[in-house]
């Protein structure tokens, strides 16, 4: 909008506010409710909450959630307590603040209220209570192209104004590093927050996502916003989406992108990027688990997106890490896998299992081997021990230096006692980690050696022939 | 984030709505309604505009409409997205009233759909509301 047009617009409400008390009343009844109702929906998705989420802070059901972000039509205010703003207030890490104005603050305030003016800072990113330092300085020791991109994003992610003119035009291919098509946009944006400082990097991906959300809440994939070919950038926006494990603020986008193109049902490289953009930020405890995880693995398909056993229980895993920590779904979708397949696909299901051993979050694991595993098929069941056996012989490199050593020879001792006695260690029988770092994939390779006793336990006392190793 | 708000000009030259303000008698009120509408049209994110306030896109066309619901009855702009220039803008493209569920004028989705073709060949065909 020009300063032009805004002048002409603040002249015209003018005369409208002064010689009409029927204008004036109505439009500053309906900036109230537009305000309020704006503000608690801006600063609810500011804090990546769901209607839920917050009706359930402020002790009342979403409905009452939803009336406050899309009141009543009525000529007059709605009925809203003070009491219940406040406490959404305080729920938003806000405070309330009720005044009286005059009439021609309506003309002054024409044009100010925007996305950006209803956003509110928690109470810990607060600029007052906690001065922010001034913007890193790129990773000196990037790449000269990188730390030029990080030299872009970076203050443009610090700044508070959330303008989205600028990744627009990355997300389109316009304004990188002169490296040809080999380099995809995406791959760019993610570099240009690959910064050291731990804390401001974490600031920037968060910046980042908050910019995504925007882009993706214009609905791009109904409504071009790209100059080039929009196929490309919805795939560079929905992989960016994908390096980013941000869910509070992608995840309800995301999903209502999937909702829409779920109908039209592209193919191709948009519908996968879409696809690891929803692995990596799931939306709500079980909506992708119920609609594309599970009956993936169900059965083996998807209507829509490119899905097979795998890529479900890829989400079923990111589920677990990002949005409902659930650890007997991946083992009834190890359960279900197994029932599914047979014996010729063991690798596969080798691969899988492998994927759960990688995880250092999964509390209490021998104990679910011992509930679950029983429900496999028989095959799947003796899969577990080779899977460990080739734990057991590893070690861990990281940049070339044997960081953690790990040798877990399980058999008699765990049989016998169910867990590694080390008071006296014999590298034949018992356990023997020589460790710097007990880091996740030692405690994974522990636990799945205890699963490999249990196992062995079973296949003895059944008088079956030992599996493999 | 500011978004201009245009409006077609049919034939080139008469202002669709606001020729349709004069015409139906749109009251102070309901001025002030859809004026402050058309505010948050102009500064707030598309995800932030509520779907009570803009409904859309219709069945088989690129058009919103916008529901404001006045003493009687409720006015029902047709607008669109870009459709040229800057794709975050609006067009708005023919003004309709909705009273017991009649639209006045009754094709005021197929018109609004047809300007906007209009608009796209010739783009000069509109003005900042």
């Amino acid at each position: 909008m020009s300063e032009e047009d805004l002048k002409d617009r603040r002249e015209r409400l003018r005369c409208d506010v002064r010689d009409n008390p029927e204008y004036r009343e109505q439009y500053a009844n309906s900036v109230l409710t537009e305000n309020v109702s704006t503000q608690v929906q801006a600063l609810r998705r500011q804090r990546g909450l769901t209607q839920e989420d917050l009706a359930r802070k402020i002790g009342t059901k979403q409905p009452r959630i939803s009336n406050i972000e899309t009141p009543p039509e009525s000529d007059d205010p709605p009925n809203w307590e003070v009491a219940t703003l406040s406490r959404i207030a305080h729920a938003l890490g806000t405070r309330l603040k009720i005044t009286f104005e005059t009439y021609g603050s309506l003309v002054e305030e024409l044009g100010s209220v925007s996305s950006d003016s209803l956003r509110r800072a928690e109470p810990e990113n607060d600029p007052v209570l906690f001065p922010r330092p001034e913007a890193p300085g790129p990773d000196r020791n990037a790449p000269e192209r990188t730390q030029w991109m990080q030299m872009l994003m970076v203050p443009w992610l610090w700044e508070e104004k959330l303008d989205i003119g600028r990744l627009t035009a990355w997300l389109d291919g316009r304004g990188l590093p002169p490296v040809g098509r080999d380099e995809e946009p995406y791959h760019w944006l993610l570099r240009g927050i690959a910064i050291p400082d731990a804390k401001a990097r974490e600031f920037l991906e968060r910046r980042l996502a908050e910019r995504l959300a925007i882009v993706l809440g214009e609905e791009p994939d109904v409504h071009p916003l790209a100059e080039g070919d929009a196929e490309e950038f919805l795939v560079n926006l929905y992989w960016t989406c994908a390096g980013l494990n941000r869910p509070t603020f992608l995840a309800e986008q995301l999903w209502q992108a999937y909702k829409r193109l779920r109908v039209t049902r592209p193919l191709g490289a948009v519908r996968d990027a879409l696809q690891a953009a929803m692995v990596q930020n799931q939306f709500g405890e079980t909506k992708p688990l119920k609609e594309i995880w599970e009956p993936m693995i169900e059965k083996g398909r998807h209507p829509w997106l490119r899905g097979n056993e795998v890529v479900g229980f890829e989400g079923i895993l990111a589920h677990h890490r990002t949005v409902k920590p659930d650890i007997e779904k991946i083992f009834w979708a190890l359960g279900r896998i197994s029932q599914r397949w047979d014996e010729s696909r063991r690798e596969d299901f080798e691969l899988l299992l492998a994927r759960v051993n990688q995880r250092g979050d999964v509390p209490d694991l021998r104990g679910l081997i011992e509930r679950y595993i029983d429900g496999w098929s028989s095959w799947a069941q003796g899969v577990v021990v080779p899977v460990t056996g080739a734990v057991m012989q590893s070690e861990w490199r990281d940049n070339g230096t044997v960081r953690t050593r790990v040798r877990i020879v399980p058999y008699a001792e765990l049989i016998e006692h169910d867990w590694p006695s080390s008071t006296e260690p014999d590298e034949q029988i018992v356990l023997n980690m020589e460790l710097t770092d007990l880091g996740q994939f030692a405690t994974a390779s522990l636990i799945v050696g205890i699963a490999h006793a249990l196992i062995l336990r079973r296949l003895l006392t059944a008088n079956r022939s030992i599996p493999r190793m | 984030m500011n978004r201009e708000i245009w409006e077609f000009l049919a034939g080139g030259s008469r202002r669709v709505i606001r020729t349709w303000i004069e015409k139906e008698r749109i009251s102070a009120r309901e001025r002030a309604k859809l004026d402050v509408s058309l505010d948050r049209l102009r500064t707030l994110d598309f995800a932030l505009i509520s779907r009570k306030l803009m409904a859309g896109p219709l069945r088989g066309t690129k058009v919103y409409k916008l529901r404001l619901r006045c003493e009687n009855r409720e006015l029902r702009p047709m607008l669109c997205r870009g459709p040229v220039g800057s794709p975050l803008d609006y067009t708005l493209l023919e003004g309709a009233i909705e009273a017991g569920d009649q639209l006045k004028p009754p094709d005021a989705e197929q018109r609004a759909d047809e300007n906007r073709v209009i608009l796209i060949e010739r783009p000069q065909w509109r003005e900042i509301y």
